[in-house]
């Protein structure tokens, strides 16, 4: 699910790049494997912290309105 | 003491004031603020574009305004500058971008900006910033690099450096800012000012351009608590064309300012796991001492909001200019080009655990509030770098010199909390800050403590060296 090896990190970057029709010269692709292994790092700590399935992510989406006093 | 009394650069309300009275007219306070933005622009940075004709057009009207006898705005004749990525009808909103200066001009003001004319405030221009606010520092590619007022080998803190640098020199009393993870509170806490993010939802972005719709926030920035409770009181209302604002009529914060902090319960906040120079606890504790307060209360998971908040608004904001990156991705800042791809790619799972964390955090954030009123913490971990630093040296180890300077910030604003960064008195010559936050909602709390705070001298905003040069 998290890419985190170098080469899982740099194979994904260039194939979801290309899905998404982004073109990247080397200089940049390297730049991008780097900052997306940042990422994937912060990824990973966060889908280790167990949260019960009851939350609703969409509830977020309403924060602003009236609620929460 | 007023400001002028004091010999400084008049605030919002002297400027308001001696207007009002007739000591002055709002015209012949255009003139000079346009002769300081002149004066000083060169050499910070601040302004990407003068809009001269139309601050003189509106400075007359506030004059004529008064001479019939009409009530001449909250915000009479107070000169003010825009981050450039809010709406100024017959400009281009640049955003910090080439990109988007090719785009035609704006037809209309963003909704605030509308609204501060209304009170009779009167706009001299649009400033730099990070572009499309991806970043700390305000180093922009296009157009340069805003230096901080206090020392201009330094950066002036982003994603709103102009904002915050055209206060810091006196170019301007007020400014508007934006604020997805940091970027009025850092620019501000760099820049000795004080920077004001409102509840999420509160005031209306229609007409300013996002970064990560689900964390941007608009505010303005200033020289004391009182001028940002002023212009902040006249940015209030429901606005339908946003669908993040809330639906709450305007709740002026300016009455209760002077009902002090008695009875509040104020604590120092803990758990951050952030890395600082010993002097940014040391600003936080100064104004905590100054407020009697001993306590310290520890926020629940910081170090995965921070996380979460990177993850999403990384993807978010790379959503919006997807498009751009596949057709014209060299046109883009170098440095923002390369943060905007890898958001691009992030997987679709990794966003939602984040949007689900992000439930759950806020109502921990929540609960806590249930036990103190008004939170505590530094506002960045060091002062300003020198400009093209890429690294700055904490613990022995090297850390991204922009990136880092989100850490005590971009917790806050994850949840959507209410925070003003204010310039924390007696320390070195270059600025540092502290955050004041509280419950969603309860602007007025966190006003009301940092006024307290500024009565007792913890809290000042600093005339920069750049400042007496012109003074």
């Amino acid at each position: 699910m998290v890419p985190t090896s170098a080469e899982e990190i740099e194979s994904y970057v260039a194939e979801t790049a290309r899905i998404l029709g982004i073109r990247m010269d080397a200089a940049d692709q390297a730049v991008v494997v780097s900052l997306f292994g940042l990422l994937a790092r912060k990824a990973e700590a966060l889908m280790a912290h167990e949260l019960s399935e009851t939350i609703d992510a969409g509830a977020i989406f309403h924060m602003p309105r009236e609620r929460d006093g | 003491m007023t400001d002028v009394e004091n010999g400084a650069e008049p605030g919002v309300r002297d400027i308001v004031e001696r207007i009002s009275s007739g000591k002055t007219t709002a015209v012949a306070t255009t003139r000079a603020a346009l002769a300081r933005v002149d004066a000083l622009n060169p050499r910070i940075n601040a302004f990407t574009a003068i809009t001269r004709e139309r601050a003189l057009a509106e400075a007359a009207e506030v004059d004529a305004r008064r001479a019939a006898g009409r009530d001449p705005g909250p915000l009479a004749g107070v000169p003010y500058g825009v981050k450039n990525l809010f709406d100024l009808a017959g400009l281009p909103t640049i955003s910090g971008s080439r990109i988007d200066a090719e785009r035609p001009a704006a037809a209309r003001d963003a909704t605030l900006v509308e609204r501060l004319a209304r009170a009779g405030a009167v706009c001299l221009g649009a400033l730099n910033m990070d572009e499309y606010a991806f970043g700390f520092s305000t180093q922009n590619h296009h157009y340069g690099p805003t230096r901080n007022p206090h020392a201009l080998d330094r950066v002036a803190g982003g994603s709103s450096g102009g904002s915050a640098a055209a206060v810091a020199a006196r170019m301007v009393p007020l400014t508007l800012g934006s604020d997805t993870n940091g970027s009025i509170r850092v620019p501000a806490a760099l820049c000795g000012v004080f920077g004001f993010k409102p509840t999420y939802g509160r005031l209306p972005r229609t007409g300013a351009r996002l970064f990560a719709g689900s964390f941007d926030h608009v505010g303005p920035l200033a020289r004391s608590v009182a001028d940002i409770a002023a212009t902040y009181d006249a940015l209030q209302g429901p606005d339908d064309a946003d669908p993040a604002c809330a639906h709450r009529p305007g709740e002026p914060v300016s009455p209760h300012l002077g009902r002090g902090a008695e009875g509040l319960r104020i604590a120092l906040a803990d758990g951050f796991d952030a890395s600082a120079v010993p002097e940014a606890w040391a600003a936080a504790e100064r104004v905590a001492s100054a407020l009697g307060v001993r306590r310290r209360i520890k926020l629940p998971e910081v170090a995965r909001a921070r996380a979460a908040a990177t993850i999403m608004t990384a993807a978010e904001g790379a959503e919006l200019h997807l498009s751009d990156l596949a057709a014209r991705a060299a046109d883009f800042d170098p440095i923002t080009r390369g943060l905007f791809l890898s958001g691009a790619l992030v997987p679709a799972v990794w966003y939602v655990r984040a949007q689900r964390f992000r439930r759950w955090y806020c109502a921990e954030v929540c609960r806590l509030f249930g036990d103190v009123d008004v939170l505590l913490a530094p506002a960045t971990p060091y002062p300003a770098f020198r400009i093209g630093e890429s690294e700055v040296e904490l613990d022995g180890e090297g850390v991204n010199a922009s990136a880092h300077l989100g850490v005590f910030s971009q917790p806050l604003s994850f949840a959507g909390l209410p925070t003003l960064a204010a310039p924390v008195a007696g320390g070195g010559p270059l600025p540092l800050g502290v955050q004041v936050f509280a419950a969603r909602w309860r602007e007025d709390l966190v006003l009301r403590v940092a006024a307290e705070a500024e009565a007792a001298r913890a809290l000042l905003a600093p005339a920069a060296p750049a400042h007496n040069e012109v003074a």
